[in-house]
């Protein structure tokens, strides 16, 4: 048996190599791909494993603060650490850190905004008319924010300056009550002028919004040689603009933040917090009672994009008349409001300096060299500090909508025409609003009653323990980056072109006004531990009363975010693990727990309503996450790599399947002869299946060979031991192509090969007239070979559309997460390796479809050439049949890659259509370009031959 | 390997192949079915030689493929042996088959082996208990190509070709040897070796022979000569 099956590889040696090289190539394809995918997918994984762990595995929050959004589709929102009204209590939290598995719980209670103001100075005297004996300047500060797209002007402030020396009585000789009296102008002839008068007390009725620009402009006047100010400095031409800084301030733990995110290591001047540091008591002499100072970390920077502009006028001289004439306050300001001026200068002034001057200021106190209580004045009394509520948003078709919400900013302190005393909000506060629910929380000194002579002051105050870099905080890799709201926010990138194109390629960042769409990270950190202070019952009063402005001081905390113990990996096991876990706090504590282990961050396209100040309307995308990208990335990676390798074995199987069932199909003769000498079945299987494992064993050798080479050659990363896979792989594929056309040809009809031909013959039922018609007929001949190498080509072209249609019509993103884009692209040259392997084999399949179809019919093509047809036409015939077999093949293949694609889009889309259209095209062209080797054997049949045997 | 038994006994006086009212007819695409074998009967002693005479598509291949079990007869009776052959299938039907040598007009010899190897493929699945190899070879030398034994049958002439079909048609030692038309394809001096060859094998090993033949001059040489017309028997003598 061995010896006719051998006889049978030496003989048909041509028939045999083609198949044997077939296979080869198609198990060396094969090897090399499931090596690349294998290597692509542990690459894919590796990816997820290194990006697998954010900062924190889970976050726990209150039920109430979740979006019906977050909960539709997986998501957690950003922004969601700002949330100020708590709904954790400190108990629940200590459940958390008891559940076994939990490494770090680390808690953030946010308390709220607490302002600052931070002095800016613009000196004058380079703008000064030297000739002028009076001028008034005018100083037109405008801030620039929202990427520069919303200018925002403040209160003008004016500078009177005259060369004669002004009298000021010092602050030292002043005696309470009578109001500031004004300076006094001493004219070169002795008389004295008031200038510059003082505000008169302005009424309740008369009270204006902190953001009006009355109420924010301001009158300096500056003398000549010897004047001095109220502080018996020399005057200097300078006015003195105010930034007003929100801090928002949170708590934390000390030894968990320092776990979570390293805020230990990112304190950059002063100290760290100690273990549980708990605020310090201390009184002031004449105080009744002790005031709590709360040990705070300082950001050692503002984290705002704003820019303060200030354009400078040297008003008409009569300006300087009207200071000298006009004695009430708000009449002068809004008189000079009114004088037409020269433009003298236009600067942009920078902040950060202002900034860290304020927080040298905080951190060491007792070292300015004021005069009077260094305590009273310096120490950061929490007095008052404000809550805001949460933004105003409705769901807008795939994202949100936020909403204006205006209300009164009078909460924030009424502002007032009395010449600049209220500049104690940021300017930005006017711009549009989208969070109301603001709520001024005021210190009641724990209802102490004051006794005339007391020194009354808040029972609470800030104490600067050092400052931070929000930078130094570990954010953890930025494919799998949670949300950090305690330290940073990240702002966001417009979401459509018009959006981008507005802000520049900027990203939207926040801002100082606290209501608006972006709130700012923490500027002010303290512990825990401190928050009794500010949470006990009857430490604050809270305006409006009403419940829902309340502090919550029984659950202040608004989330807790939890790192487990131990390795976790992407593994089932491990996921179940945490999984578990989260289970179990969430059974403990009653809270929402969101596993953000294995998140990613993801886009949430937010409508932003267009500003005040001329900002348009914005749609940008705000960095959420989704939950569970990691499993279901390794889960898409291991489904890739398994329908990488089918794909390739499907085409390599229809090839090889050809090919055996043409060779089998040209022994008929011979098993018949067999079966007529009285071989049984299993005789003839058994023969066929010893020449197939032959020529499978062959060519697995053949394409370990192959694929070593080429992975050696190409430098591909693919293990060696891998390129043995060929072989078992060669064996497989040939019973597997081969067992079909063997179990068929294993029973055939001896009568058949011995028949008078004429017997056997098909009749066609309409005799093909024409050249197309005829290919056409000759296709449907032999539908199974025919269907074979269409089907073959079919593949090729749905795995095409859908490369084309990931490339172009998805751009290449189908998860719409960063660490599934990373992924994505990462698996991208082993695609395109696949889908050319499947485009190659389907045109040898096409082409050896072709090529039987000649050999078959040789003397049919024998028989037209010696009846007067030309080269031309004959090969005309061929084109015909291949460009047949690319049309039903190509069009199968384009339909199957257009649903693929569409149930990926979730729907047919153009792009999608165009691209299945070009893989048609394309697969039809390759297929008529594969008639070259069968048009070769068409040449050299031999004719003559061919006729003398019919 | 299965054992199988081959060989026949030389002198039997019973008839060997009785066939009774036996029918084939061949379904065709355009038309009714072509009647190629219509109620023959027919009696054949041992170690006789019949020659089947009648013009092309008179039923004469046909009527031995049927004896041969090659095709399936519609109906009526064929006895072989005291075997009937229209029932059998499966093993009963590939064993009765080695059992009968068969020698085809076109030779019909396997391309991809050597002269020796046609002559033993028959034997090649099977476990014998003599030397197939031996036993080829002295076929070979009897019909003379013994110094052909390695010879692919595109090398050897036509005539060679048919004595290494009539050498395997030998190898299981049959005691009925159909032949269709053996010379049809040969010249006559190559055709008459052939017949001599097969009529010698009749006469020295009792060999049942039943030839097909359009050739009178073979006929003539054969013990009976059977006229076949329209599938039909039309002389039982010669």
């Amino acid at each position: 048996m061995l010896a006719i099956a051998a006889s049978q590889w030496r003989v048909r040696l041509r028939r045999s190599v083609a198949l044997l090289s077939m296979i080869a190539v198609a198990v060396a394809g094969f090897t090399l791909l499931t090596g690349a995918a294998v290597t692509s997918r542990l690459d894919a994984v590796g990816t997820v494993s290194a990006n697998y762990r954010p900062v924190y595995d889970l976050l726990v929050r209150p039920k109430d603060a979740v979006l019906p959004l977050e909960r539709e589709r997986n998501l957690v929102q950003s922004g969601q650490l700002a949330g100020m009204r708590g709904g954790i209590t400190p108990a629940q939290w200590r459940e958390i850190q008891a559940v076994q598995g939990v490494s770090v719980a680390a808690p953030v209670a946010m308390i709220g905004y607490v302002m600052r103001t931070v002095p800016v100075t613009v000196d004058l005297s380079e703008h000064l008319d030297p000739n002028a004996e009076r001028q008034v300047l005018r100083v037109q500060p405008t801030w620039l924010t929202d990427a520069g797209l919303s200018h925002i002007p403040d209160g003008p402030a004016f500078l009177y300056v005259t060369r004669n020396r002004l009298d000021v009585v010092p602050n030292k000789e002043l005696t309470s009550g009578g109001g500031l009296p004004p300076p006094e102008e001493i004219d070169a002839d002795g008389r004295r002028v008031k200038i510059c008068p003082a505000a008169a007390a302005v009424d309740q009725q008369d009270w204006l919004s902190p953001t009006d620009p009355r109420a924010r402009s301001s009158l300096t006047c500056v003398g000549g040689p010897g004047s001095t100010d109220r502080e018996g400095r020399a005057m200097r031409p300078v006015v003195t603009l105010v930034w007003t800084v929100p801090f928002l301030m949170a708590a934390v733990d000390p030894d968990s933040e320092a776990a979570l995110a390293g805020l230990d290591d990112a304190v950059t001047s002063g100290r760290y917090f100690t273990p549980a540091e708990a605020p310090t008591q201390r009184r002031l002499d004449g105080m009744p009672y002790p005031y709590s100072v709360l040990p705070v970390l300082v950001a050692d920077q503002p984290q705002v994009d704003s820019t303060l502009d200030v354009a400078v006028q040297r008003l008409n001289p009569d300006a300087a008349e009207l200071v000298r004439t006009t004695a009430d306050d708000k009449r002068l300001r809004a008189a000079l409001g009114a004088e037409a001026g020269t433009p003298v200068a236009q600067r942009s002034t920078p902040l950060r300096k202002p900034y860290q001057d304020m927080v040298d200021r905080m951190l060491r106190p007792d070292e300015l060299g004021v005069e009077y209580d260094l305590a009273t004045a310096n120490t950061m009394w929490l007095d008052q500090f404000w809550t805001v509520g949460p933004p105003k948003r409705v769901q807008s078709g795939d994202g949100l909508r936020a909403q204006p919400d205006p209300y009164d900013l009078k909460i924030w302190g009424q502002g007032a025409d009395d010449g600049g005393s209220s500049r104690h909000v940021p300017m930005e506060f006017a711009d549009t609003s989208v969070r109301s629910g603001v709520a001024v929380h005021r210190n009641l000194s724990h209802g102490y009653e004051a006794q005339p002579g007391d020194v009354q002051m808040p029972d609470a105050a800030l104490g600067a323990v050092g400052t931070f870099d929000p930078a130094r905080i570990s954010l953890g890799s930025a494919l799998s980056a949670v949300p950090m709201d305690t330290y940073f926010n990240p702002g966001a990138e417009g979401a459509d072109e018009a959006s981008r194109q507005a802000l520049g390629g900027r990203r939207l960042a926040p801002n100082s006004n606290v209501t608006g769409l972006l709130s700012q990270p923490p500027l002010m950190l303290t512990t825990m531990d401190a928050l009794p202070a500010v949470f006990d019952p009857g430490a604050y009063s809270t305006e409006p009363s009403y419940p829902e402005y309340q502090l919550n001081t029984a659950a202040p905390i608004s989330v807790v975010r939890v790192r487990l113990a131990g390795d976790v990996g992407v593994d089932p096991l491990s996921r179940e693990r945490v999984r578990v876990i989260a289970e179990e706090i969430a059974q403990r504590t009653g809270l929402q727990v969101d596993i953000t282990l294995g998140s990613s961050p993801t886009a949430m396209t937010v409508h932003y309503p267009a500003g005040n100040y001329g900002r348009p309307d914005l749609a940008v995308a705000e960095p959420w996450v989704q939950k569970g990208v990691a499993a279901v990335l390794v889960r898409a990676a291991d489904r890739k790599s398994v329908l990488l390798s089918v794909l390739v074995l499907a085409v390599c199987a229809l090839a090889v399947l050809n090919a055996n069932t043409a060779a089998i199909r040209a022994r008929r003769t011979e098993f018949g002869i067999l079966t007529c000498l009285g071989w049984g079945r299993r005789h003839l299987l058994k023969l066929m299946f010893i020449e197939i494992v032959g020529i499978g064993l062959a060519a697995g050798v053949a394409g370990t060979g192959l694929a070593l080479g080429i992975a050696l050659g190409l430098g591909l990363n693919i293990a060696w031991s891998h390129t043995l896979l060929a072989v078992p792989a060669a064996v497989a594929l040939a019973l597997l192509a081969g067992g079909w056309p063997a179990w068929r040809a294993a029973r055939p009809d001896p009568g058949e090969i011995i028949r008078p031909a004429v017997l056997g013959l098909a009749v066609h039922r309409q005799a093909p007239r024409r050249l197309t018609t005829l290919a056409l007929a000759n296709l449907a001949r032999t539908p199974g070979r025919t269907a074979l190498g269409a089907m073959s080509l079919m593949i090729g072209v749905a795995a095409l559309t859908m490369l084309l249609a990931i490339t172009f019509a998805f751009r290449g993103a189908l998860t719409g997460t960063l660490l599934g884009d990373a992924v994505t692209l990462q698996a991208r040259a082993v695609d395109h390796i696949a889908v050319a392997v499947t485009i190659v084999l389907g045109i040898v399949s096409v082409a050896d479809v072709l090529y039987l179809n000649i050999s078959e019919r040789a003397a049919e093509f024998a028989l037209f050439g010696a009846v007067g047809w030309t080269d031309a036409m004959l090969n005309r015939l061929v084109v015909v049949e291949a460009i047949g077999m690319g049309v039903i093949g190509g069009t199968l293949g384009a339909a199957a890659g257009l649903g693929a694609a569409a149930v990926f889009a979730g729907g047919v889309t153009a792009p999608i259509v165009w691209c299945s259209a070009a893989a048609l095209v394309f697969g039809v062209a390759v297929s008529a370009a594969s008639v070259v080797v069968p048009i070769a054997v068409l040449r050299r049949l031999p004719t003559a031959q061919l006729l003398a045997e019919g | 390997m299965e054992r199988t038994s081959v060989g026949a006994s030389t002198t039997v006086t019973t008839p060997l192949v009785c066939l009774t009212g036996v029918r084939k007819a061949f379904p065709l695409p355009d038309g009714p079915p072509l009647v190629a074998v219509n109620d023959v009967s027919l009696s054949i002693d041992a170690g006789t030689a019949i020659a089947l005479t009648g013009p092309s598509g008179s039923g004469k291949s046909t009527l031995l493929h049927l004896i041969g079990a090659i095709e399936r007869s519609d109906g009526g009776s064929i006895d072989v042996g005291g075997q009937e052959v229209t029932g059998l299938s499966g093993r009963a039907l590939a064993a009765y088959r080695r059992r009968v040598g068969f020698v085809f007009q076109r030779f019909h010899l396997l391309p991809t082996l050597t002269a020796l190897d046609n002559v033993m493929a028959p034997l090649i699945p099977f476990r014998t208990d003599f030397d197939k190899a031996a036993r080829a070879r002295e076929l070979l030398a009897m019909v003379g190509l013994a110094d052909r034994a390695a010879a692919l049958p595109s090398r050897l002439s036509g005539g060679q070709q048919q004595r290494v079909a009539i050498a395997r048609a030998l190898i299981n030692q049959p005691a009925l040897l159909l032949a269709d038309e053996p010379t049809g394809n040969l010249d006559s001096q190559t055709g008459t070796a052939i017949v001599d060859l097969l009529l010698r094998l009749r006469d020295e090993q009792g060999t049942t022979l039943v030839m097909a033949t359009h050739d009178n001059g073979i006929a003539a040489r054969c013990d009976r000569a059977l006229q076949m017309r329209d599938g039909r028997l039309t002389s039982l003598d010669s």
